[in-house]
């Protein structure tokens, strides 16, 4: 307190000089840069620049549409309100009309093509790129809400000087004469540190900064990348290349601790070709057949017909067992296999007579040519190349393996040797591109407390986070969808990132900030694309600016994806490598538990920590929102007496690290996971101190999997917002499950189930004379919970987050959320995934108990919500046997998430950027409204309107099936999700409906629900063991 | 009901009890017997208040020492003074009483009050629902514009297209307010120095937008398409009105939500060719009527307008 008074004296004396400061907090009161940096946040100085300055098309368009939405404010009855045309109108825009532009997302090392859609020059809504094989339309969760990032409004909004906000123009200066000085010394104790994104752009830049600085270094550092799916590759064949997998073409696959499905580079393609082998329509139809060995359950383990729980660091034996079952005899694999019989991989004898080793390896043989092994990111070099092995031994290359030329980067050096450098002094500038390894670099690097030793730091990054907190400066960078750039998708084929809006926040781009640090011919990065482009195209003239038109509409450039190798197997060096490899290691125990470090499904490295959707997200298979924990077996738990929620200390070489439990069944016994990406101490108000930071645990050598962990009990609790906390079903069928020889069964009998029973109606609807009858059907089957389509669903619907607190009350508000069960037993269970949105019940209970008829039966079938008659009495929702209705309970769009039950008192408004991604097609709902899922009503009415407008006078407005794709089916990369008319019998959704698995969810209530679920199958071989389950 | 905090009941009872039947000789505190009036005791209390000059709580809590202290109020007085608070005629008065608070009319006048509050509350409702609806608070509804554009001149003299200006009808939701550019067209060379048109040439020249006065405006969770109307042969008329006869742009049409749904549950009385949609003066073909010519273009473009609340609300 005297500490506090005299400092008030001071900066009364300094600055007030009525002799009276008040002071709103002790931050405020020190003059911290900290506080200096909120101020700036609040008024960002990057808005008035831009009203002074000259204002080109992008920049007008986002500030007309601010102004009108201002202008509707002021007055009450007869508010006047400005109509502000164009003076000019640019050639595009057509007001109304959303238009879509191809680009791109970069992202650990890959680029994802997507298709962004823009009202009125701003983004709202990403999908994929329908023209790209990497997406076909499809997209992920991440893609979905990347869009919330670039109106994140806790971004950095300035450059920063050790702290204090300065400007470009005094960066510039700087730059200009620190990089001159640099170049004159050849580059002499300049590096730069980049994320890994292979960028033809970049890599002109990175000729060039050769040249013109020799000595300069580059590194790059992701937290998570394929380095051992690379060197495995390089490991199994000559020349070495990057694997691809071909799902849709297999009919037998094992997954050795791989979620291919989930959080491996192209999970969305893996996915997509895996659910196409699972379209099972007639009795003749066969369907993949999928196993898995995992330690913890991810997505594919839940698709899984058999799944095997094995610690991760056990994986290595199984696979020597297996390998040398496969491959001895074979003319590609005697060697290793020989090898592999002397070595100590999997001399224990506990897979002599696994039915795993030998009914695995029998049904991979039994479909040579048609099968896939494929190893996780996780896994050692060596499990990569024996199973690359036994996919040539197997024959299957070029059928559901192809290996892509993956040509010389340029070469860059680790993490590791930057910190060496700086440590040796020889490193006096730093630039930082992107990334944040002040906290996502291995623990025992201490890359924090390195940076202090280097004279200056430059980063370049979206938000002012941990690295930036010692930078010298600080740049903030331009969002995807803000910048020019180019970057190679999975298959290598060269997309293009193209701007939809003016950078909000005067960003700039790592091409731009390396094109002047190499004194470029060009800074502009639009310039800097073309350059690549004409270099990778090897186009002239006219032919290059019709290619370059064509490859900036489309998003990617035909042909220029990295050509399919031949492999050569290279049987010897493999059998070396085992010959050298140390035994597997000792199982884990309760004394040395085994750690696995995971990707996250929703943050993923902690880059979208900030991003509320993501935080609110539940993880699939934990339904875990706002927090990571660690998951225990239920054995492992009670070996410890831990129960979920619990605070347990994990302490791996010396590293501590205390962390929520949670208790999960078919975890592996004794191998906990933790994930990446949580406990962020320097991110915007959603991702700051949420969760854990696994980070602290992590080093170079054990990135993935670490052995020797303790972890000890702390005895405090941590409340934890799982947004599921039943894992059975309660004895209802609410998953139907079939094996496969039972739904050939069913293909053949006559008899069906009526899903919509026609007895007693107690409940009556207007009759249904629509031209339409909308209805759903959701394919159990493909299914495999991945997401994508929630956050599609809460970015097209504006729907809002409503933070941990209200999660733990059951509050959370998405349309569409997935239910997770298990069956079997606590051990050994199984795992299904429901997507559950409205049913849209024909028999609506919730229609009746309304006493202010909001929710309402349109003639076309859909259960409409009316939100300007709602008056918040929740019948409704109580009477909705599917849970779906959701609540406003606070006004979540226009108050802070901490700050909900200040009532009145609590700030008012929504940040100004954050109104920008509102889909203006859909009303943002506030305080004491119900809403629910509409199925896209305003897509459904767009479609039906352009069909009218399109028919004019004519009579011929029927909406073509296919038109309407409601925002969750779109964006479902799995496409388990298919929207049409009921009413049409050759309608794809029609058609679903009539097979013998469709069933309706609860249809014993008669409630007629129009989304219906075609029953999940199994399709187990009949010579292994019943995984834990009875089957009929 | 409100009571008093010390009052014992049985005691309260009892001497209300005295009050009605005016027996008991005693002094009694006339606080009490307002009391058990309930509800009606505070306003009284007020108006006590009022009256003595004293504080509201101090007559409540009988600490008021006009009642109790200076007048020593026998059970006859307090008859008085609260009989004639309440209307009720004093038996034993022996000379005519001189109300206190309440005069012998206080019936009336309380009647009055009752009568023209309900009276007033019925006004207000009839007058919230003529003034309160668009039909009133929008129709007439004619801003001046910073540049006086006549669409009488240029629609109605001049014949030009509502879609010149208006581009976009017939494609998007909105029906576009023209930018300066459409404006400059022709003003480049027309009137080209009027004083008139120094907005226009401003905004044509520094790039900022004009700032037109919006007319038509539909709430934010409408969401109205020009497009499926105009192309359906729903005529600019129907919503708009004559604007070819007007120089001011007037708000013509209540577009209130019974509005919109009388024609969404009868086009036919609105139907016209889609090709005559602009078409100001179009009538329908001789010898048949709106209704009866509507009909026919209902059926032949099967014209099955919305009426459920998704189709403008979402």
């Amino acid at each position: 307190m005297k500490d506090a008074n005299k400092a008030k004296r001071t900066i009364a004396d300094q600055s007030a000089p009525t002799g009276v400061t008040y002071w709103r907090s002790l931050d405020e009161l020190g003059d911290t840069p900290a506080f200096r940096e909120w101020v700036n946040e609040r008024f960002p100085r990057s808005m008035r620049e831009l009203l002074d300055g000259a204002i080109d098309r992008r920049q007008f368009l986002y500030l007309m549409a601010a102004s009108l939405g201002l202008a509707g404010l002021s007055g009450c009855r007869r508010p006047e309100i400005e109509a502000l045309p164009y003076s000019k109108p640019p050639e595009e825009v057509i007001p109304g009309l959303p238009t879509f532009y191809a680009t791109a997302m970069p992202r650990n090392g890959l680029a994802v093509p997507v298709l962004v859609e823009s009202h009125e020059g701003r983004p709202t809504k990403i999908e994929g790129n329908p023209r790209h094989p990497d997406s076909e339309g499809t997209s992920d969760c991440f893609a979905q809400a990347s869009v919330l990032d670039l109106y994140d409004p806790d971004r950095s909004r300035s450059v920063l000087h050790n702290g204090v906000p300065s400007n470009w123009a005094e960066y510039d200066t700087f730059a200009t004469d620190h990089f001159a000085k640099a170049r004159a010394s050849r580059g002499r104790g300049l590096s730069i540190l980049a994320e890994d994104i292979p960028s033809p752009a970049l890599n002109l830049l990175r000729a060039h900064l050769k040249l013109a600085m020799s000595e300069a270094r580059w590194f790059t550092y992701e937290p998570i990348s394929g380095t051992n799916v690379l060197a495995g590759s390089a490991l199994a064949f000559d020349p070495p290349g990057r694997p691809r997998y071909f799902l849709d073409r297999a009919a037998i696959v094992l997954a050795l601790d791989s979620d291919f499905l989930g959080l491996e580079d192209e999970g969305g393609r893996q996915l997509r070709g895996f659910s196409a082998a699972r379209q099972v329509k007639s009795a003749t139809d066969s369907m993949n057949r999928l196993y898995a060995v995992e330690s913890r359950y991810s997505l594919t383990g839940g698709m899984a017909d058999h799944r095997f729980r094995l610690a991760s660091s056990q994986v290595i034996a199984y696979v020597a067992a297996l390998a040398k079952r496969v491959l001895a005899g074979t003319p590609e694999g005697e060697t290793i296999a020989s090898a592999l019989a002397q070595s100590r991989l999997a001399s224990t004898g506990r897979w002599q007579d696994s039915p795993w080793v030998n009914e695995v390896a029998a049904d991979l043989k039994a479909n040579a040519g048609g099968s896939l092994i494929i190893a996780g990111r996780h896994q050692p070099p060596l499990v990569h190349a024996l199973a690359h092995a036994m996919n040539v031994a197997l024959g299957n290359v070029d059928k559901t393996f192809e290996l892509r030329e993956v040509p010389p980067e340029p070469s860059s050096a680790s993490l590791v040797e930057l910190v060496r450098a700086i440590e040796q002094g020889q490193i006096e500038t730093l630039l930082i591109l992107g990334g944040n390894p002040a906290y996502n670099a291995p623990a025992e690097l201490d890359f924090a407390g390195s940076l202090k030793q280097v004279k200056t730091t430059i980063r370049l990054g979206l938000h002012a986070d941990e690295t930036s907190s010692g930078a010298t400066w600080h740049l903030p960078a331009a969002h995807y969808l803000e910048s020019w750039g180019d970057a190679r998708a999975s298959d290598g084929s060269v997309l293009a990132i193209q701007p939809l809006i003016e950078p909000l926040f005067g960003g700039r781009t790592a091409l731009e900030i390396v094109a002047r640090l190499s004194a470029f011919e060009t800074t502009s990065a639009r310039e800097l694309v073309r350059l690549a482009f004409r270099q990778h195209s090897g186009l002239k003239d006219a032919e290059l600016d019709v290619a370059w038109q064509k490859f900036l509409h489309e998003g990617w450039r035909e042909g220029s994806a990295y050509p399919v190798l031949k492999p050569r197997l290279q049987a010897d060096k493999i059998a070396a490598a085992v010959a050298k490899s140390p035994p597997t290691p000792v199982p884990p125990t309760a004394e040395s538990l085994e750690l696995v470090f995971e990707r996250d499904a929703t943050v993923d490295d902690g880059r979208f920590a900030n991003n509320g959707w993501l935080q609110e997200l539940p993880d699939p298979i934990t339904k875990l929102a706002w927090d990571n924990a660690v998951v225990l077996s239920p054995k492992t738990a009670d070996a410890f007496h831990v129960s979920t929620g619990d605070v347990v200390s994990l302490d791996l070489a010396g590293r501590t690290v205390e962390v929520a439990a949670l208790v999960l069944p078919g975890q592996a016994d004794f191998s906990v996971s933790l994930s990446l990406g949580y406990g962020r101490t320097v991110a915007g108000r959603v991702g700051r101190g949420v969760g854990f930071n696994a980070y602290a645990l992590r080093t170079t050598a054990a990135p993935d999997i670490a052995i020797g962990l303790k972890l000890a009990r702390t005895g405090r609790r941590h409340p934890l917002a799982c947004t599921q906390d039943h894992f059975t079903m309660q004895g209802r069928d609410l998953v139907r499950e079939l094996t496969l020889e039972e739904s050939r069964r069913l293909a053949t009998s006559t008899e069906r189930e009526d899903a919509t029973k026609t007895s007693t109606d107690l409940i009556t609807h207007p009759p249904l004379t629509g031209e339409h009858q909308w209805g759903m059907v959701i394919d159990l089957n493909k299914c495999v919970g991945c997401n994508a389509c929630t956050i599609a669903c809460q970015s097209e619907n504006n729907i809002p987050i409503v933070g941990k607190d209200e999660v733990i009350r059951g509050r959370e508000m998405h349309w569409i959320r997935i239910d997770r069960y298990f069956s079997g037993t606590a051990d050994e269970p199984e795992l299904v995934h429901q997507p559950v949105a409205c049913v849209q019940c024909e028999s609506a209970p919730c229609e009746v108990v309304c006493p202010v008829n909001a929710t309402v039966h349109s003639d076309e079938g859909l259960n409409v919500q009316v939100y300007s008659r709602c008056i918040g009495t929740r019948y409704c929702l109580n009477n909705c046997p599917y849970k779906v209705r959701r609540f406003n309970f606070f006004n979540y769009n226009e108050r802070p998430l901490d700050q909900l039950r200040l009532g009145p008192l609590a700030e008012k408004g929504m940040a100004e950027t954050l109104k920008m991604q509102k889909n203006p097609d859909v009303t943002v709902r506030i305080r004491g409204v119900m809403e629910k899922c509409t199925y896209c009503v305003q897509r459904i009415e767009r479609a039906k309107i352009g069909a009218k407008v399109e028919a004019g006078a004519s009579g011929n407005t029927a909406v073509v099936d296919g038109t309407i794709v409601p925002a969750c089916a779109q964006a479902c990369p799995a496409r388990a999700i298919v929207f049409g008319d009921i009413s049409d019998p050759e309608s794809r959704v029609s058609k679903l409906k009539a097979e013998p698995r469709d069933y309706a969810l609860l249809g014993e209530l008669n409630t007629r629900p129009r989304t219906t679920y075609l029953a999940r199958l199994r399709n187990p071989n009949p010579n292994m063991p019943a995984a834990g389950r009875e089957r009929a | 009901m409100w009571r008093h905090a010390n009052a014992d009941p049985r005691e309260v009872s009892k001497k209300h009890q005295n009050y009605f039947l005016d027996t008991a000789q005693e002094p009694i505190n006339i606080h009490n017997n307002l009391l058990v009036m309930g509800g009606l005791v505070p306003a009284s209390g007020l108006l006590c208040a009022i009256v003595h000059e004293r504080g509201l709580f101090s007559c409540l809590a009988g600490s008021c020492e006009v009642c109790v202290q200076s007048n020593a109020v026998t059970a006859a007085a307090s008859n008085r003074v609260c009989g004639a608070a309440f209307g009720i005629p004093d038996r034993e008065a022996k000379e005519p009483f001189v109300p206190l608070i309440f005069s012998k009319g206080a019936d009336l006048w309380l009647g009055r009050v009752v009568v023209g509050g309900v009276l007033s509350a019925i006004a207000s409702i009839a007058g919230l629902y003529y003034y309160g609806p668009p039909e009133y608070t929008r129709v007439g509804y004619a801003p001046t514009q910073p540049v006086p554009f006549s669409h009488e001149q240029h629609a109605g003299r001049l014949g030009m297209s509502c879609l010149y200006c208006h581009t976009g009808v017939e494609e998007t939701p909105v029906a576009k307010i023209p930018p300066t550019q459409v404006c400059m067209n022709c003003h480049q060379l027309i009137k080209a120095d009027s004083p008139k048109l120094d907005l226009l040439r401003k905004s044509w020249s520094t790039n900022e937008p004009m700032k037109w006065q919006r007319v038509h405006k539909t709430p934010d969770y409408v969401l109205f398409n020009h497009s499926v109307h105009v192309q359906r042969g729903v005529g600019c008329v129907s919503c708009h009105g004559k604007v070819n006869e007007m120089p001011v742009v007037v708000h013509d049409k209540p577009l209130s939500m019974g509005w919109c749904l009388n024609c969404h549950r009868h086009p036919e009385d609105h139907l016209r060719p889609p090709s005559e949609a602009t078409n100001f003066a179009w009538q329908p073909p001789e010898g048949r009527s709106q209704q009866d010519y509507g009909q026919f273009l209902k059926e032949h473009a099967r014209i099955a307008p919305p009426e459920h609340c998704a189709g403008c609300h979402r």
